[in-house]
């Protein structure tokens, strides 16, 4: 058994360690390239396409939820506790600067996400029943023509659903709920249990009416929330941005506590946020983006480009601002304390941010169900879904009441590996990805693959 | 209940088809234009209205139409008075002859909502009876209205309008309501500006109905109006497909709800309206 935790150790720090990001950086600079720098060459389309559109339903054409739906399914998933908890860590560890190094990450991030999406939609498989499915495993599937690669993500996305989309999400929960509510984890978990089982009994369609009320209502919430923190911290926002753009550039990047930090834990520190935070490479949110009702898949990775803009650029920015504006980065405390005191100025402000915090991470749980499930269907058929919901809710209900290190270590390490076949399909279909863009950018139909 | 549409089984086959059956109820044939009602009693003609003609008149107007649908009901009340009084053998002949007329004739449209818009004088052409009555109704009117409101006989108003559509004394408009559609917007990219794509059935639809090249007239919410080339594109039910900077020409955007209907070209390319 320990052979194989220090296997799952050694794995686990190789697919998040510095290399990888590397990597991943790679790919984002490779994929901003290829579509002819879309996130800031087209960025005024990005914003007319998908917030500018955001009052129309359905396009028309095969898919499942509006192109809007699919958009609240994906940042249920990236939307978390990486958001709040993870960027306050990041400033911890690589100090202020990081801030700058993970908005860096974030734009080229913006691309890859981009291109996902958009293959997403290109290489879904339509049924007869007029539903579709698609996410990483059917452009490796279909576009590379290697569906044993797909199946590897299928199979790393399946596990990984398990324990950071479920176990660690309904810890968080349950967690919020004993210290703020008194809540014993127990009826947590069953409450938590019962929601996630009539959501997910519903399929994609419930999927999507519950979180695209619930998603935009938690961003309003906890940016509302930051907000109102921010101007009650406003004479301490000049030196937060000062603090962020002197040190990024610094050798020395920490500016009072974090004193000595080398510059190249502050680049992994930021770097690592703003890749890991929206999720983009790692494939997951594809399997969302694939359902979206769209004449023509660059529509769709406008969603996508903007998923990453709203979650790292915006809300990261809104915890970091939230974090540095209120000094209490400086304290030595862990990320947890520093929320706490940086929320803690204003009457009610901790609650909310508890709240944010369950929100997070309840969409996340119903989020990553859906790709759970469809990554288990593309394994082994139709016939899986029902048991795999029914094993995901009582995940649900059991993953409050303990600590599940091995399961949450495992899904980690599954999870990061689901970048893999991912970030090689994107490089090969890169080609795809700039064909469909400039056709797009020349009004032409969208001709879908046999 | 019998249920279908004329373009499938012509009035002359349908009457042909019940009064052999020895059928009897009423036969309402419902084009957008305008309402017709047929009484048969005991397979015989009993009575007939279109719009404001009655009798025989009402059957031969119906007669010209080439697609409605059409509902055969015999729970209907036949209150009508009786107002056709020959027997059914000559009822069918004379209707056989009436239908030959109407499918001799080329420039009528199948759509009578299309307005008639006075185009020149008709300078060198010998002026029938019937043709001074078209004329003095035509300008501005529906083809519908003049062939219902003509002092002769509805295939000889629609002879003599299909006479001067071919002379180029009148011309085919689309009216303001005709093919009114609303539909969402949805923008494209690239130089191909003045061009608005409507999904392919649509097209088809518009194709059928209008005879000959036809545009889009756009409306906005905010009263801004302007013509589009039409182009036919597949999986866009619902939506109108205009160039981004034609949008904002229009003050609208992606999602916004615009009025569209079809435009006859004239033969020129220009548009008729």
């Amino acid at each position: 058994m320990n052979v194989i935790m220090e296997w799952i150790n050694q794995i686990n720090g190789w697919v998040w360690g510095f290399g990888m990001m590397l990597v991943f950086l790679s790919v984002g600079i490779y994929l901003t390239v290829r579509t002819g720098f879309v996130q800031f060459m087209r960025v005024g389309v990005i914003f007319r396409e998908t917030l500018g559109a955001i009052r129309e339903r359905a396009l028309g054409g095969s898919g499942e939820v509006s192109p809007f739906q699919a958009t609240m399914i994906a940042m249920g998933a990236t939307i978390g506790i990486g958001n709040i908890v993870g960027v306050t860590a990041a400033i911890l560890s690589g100090g202020p600067g990081a801030v700058f190094w993970m908005w860096v990450a974030s734009l080229l991030g913006m691309a890859t996400k981009f291109a996902e999406a958009t293959l997403a939609v290109h290489f879904r498989q339509r049924f007869s029943d007029g539903s579709v499915s698609g996410g990483p495993m059917y452009y490796i599937s279909r576009g590379l023509g290697l569906p044993w690669l797909g199946g590897f993500f299928a199979f790393f996305a399946a596990i990984a659903a398990y324990g950071i989309g479920n176990v660690v999400q309904v810890s968080a929960i349950a967690g919020v709920f004993e210290s703020q509510l008194h809540l014993a984890p127990v009826w947590t978990g069953l409450f938590a249990g019962l929601v996630v089982a009539l959501v997910l009994g519903g399929g994609v369609r419930r999927i999507a009416h519950f979180v695209q009320l619930l998603v935009p209502f938690m961003i309003f919430l906890y940016l509302g929330l930051g907000a109102v923190v921010l101007i009650f911290n406003a004479s301490g926002l000049v030196p937060a941005f000062q603090a962020i753009f002197q040190s990024a550039f610094s050798i020395q990047a920490g500016v009072g506590g974090a004193v000595g930090v080398a510059a190249t834990e502050m680049i992994k520190a930021g770097v690592g946020r703003g890749i890991f935070s929206n999720e983009a490479g790692l494939g997951s949110a594809a399997i969302a983006h694939a359902q979206a009702q769209v004449d023509h898949p660059v529509r769709q990775g406008f969603w996508g480009a903007m998923e990453v803009f709203v979650d790292s650029i915006l809300i990261n920015s809104f915890t970091a601002l939230v974090v540095l504006s209120s000094g209490a980065w400086n304290s030595g405390s862990t990320p947890y304390e520093v929320l706490g005191l940086s929320f803690g100025g204003i009457p009610v402000a901790q609650t909310l941010l508890a709240v944010s915090l369950a929100l997070f991470a309840f969409t996340t749980l119903i989020s990553w169900a859906f790709y759970g499930e469809e990554s288990a269907t593309f394994l082994f058929g139709e016939g899986i879904r029902w048991p795999y919901r029914l094993a995901y809710v009582v995940m649900v209900f059991v993953g409050g009441l303990g600590s599940f290190s091995t399961l949450i270590k495992l899904s980690d390490t599954m999870n990061g590996l689901m970048a893999i076949p991912n970030l090689i399909a994107l490089v090969l279909l890169g080609g795809v990805v700039a064909r469909l863009t400039r056709g797009f950018f020349s009004g032409e139909p969208w001709t879908p693959p046999k | 209940m019998l249920k279908g549409n004329l373009s499938q089984f012509p009035l002359g086959t349908l009457i042909q088809t019940l009064a052999v059956a020895g059928r009897s109820g009423v036969l309402v044939v419902s084009p957008p234009w305008i309402k017709g009602r047929i009484t048969l009693r005991g397979g015989a003609l009993h009575s007939a209205k279109a719009g404001a003609r009655s009798g025989w008149e009402a059957i031969e107007l119906l007669a010209g139409l080439t697609h409605a649908p059409f509902v055969f009901d015999d729970s209907l009340p036949m209150t009508d008075r009786a107002n056709i009084k020959v027997p059914l053998e000559t009822a069918l002949a004379r209707m056989m002859s009436v239908g030959d007329r109407w499918s001799a004739l080329r420039h009528l449209p199948g759509d009578w909502q299309l307005e008639l818009v006075l185009q020149r004088k008709p300078r060198g052409l010998r002026l029938t009876p019937a043709m001074l009555q078209v004329l003095a109704l035509a300008e501005g009117r529906t083809v519908a209205r003049v062939i219902e409101e003509a002092a002769v006989s509805p295939i000889a108003a629609a002879e003599a309008l299909d006479q001067l559509l071919a002379d180029g004394v009148l011309e085919l408009s689309t009216s303001r309501e005709m093919g009114l559609v609303t539909l969402v917007a949805l923008s494209f990219y690239g130089n191909r500006l003045g061009v608005a794509y409507i999904d392919e059935d649509l097209h088809q639809e518009w194709t059928k109905l209008l005879p000959g090249v036809f545009g889009v007239r756009v409306s906005s919410p905010h009263g801004i109006e302007a013509s589009f080339e039409a182009r036919p594109r597949v999986g866009i039910p619902g939506r109108v497909m205009l160039h981004d900077k034609d949008l904002r020409r229009l003050r609208a955007g992606r999602g916004v709800k615009l009025s569209v209907r079809p435009e006859l070209l004239n033969r020129s390319g220009g548009e008729a309206t």
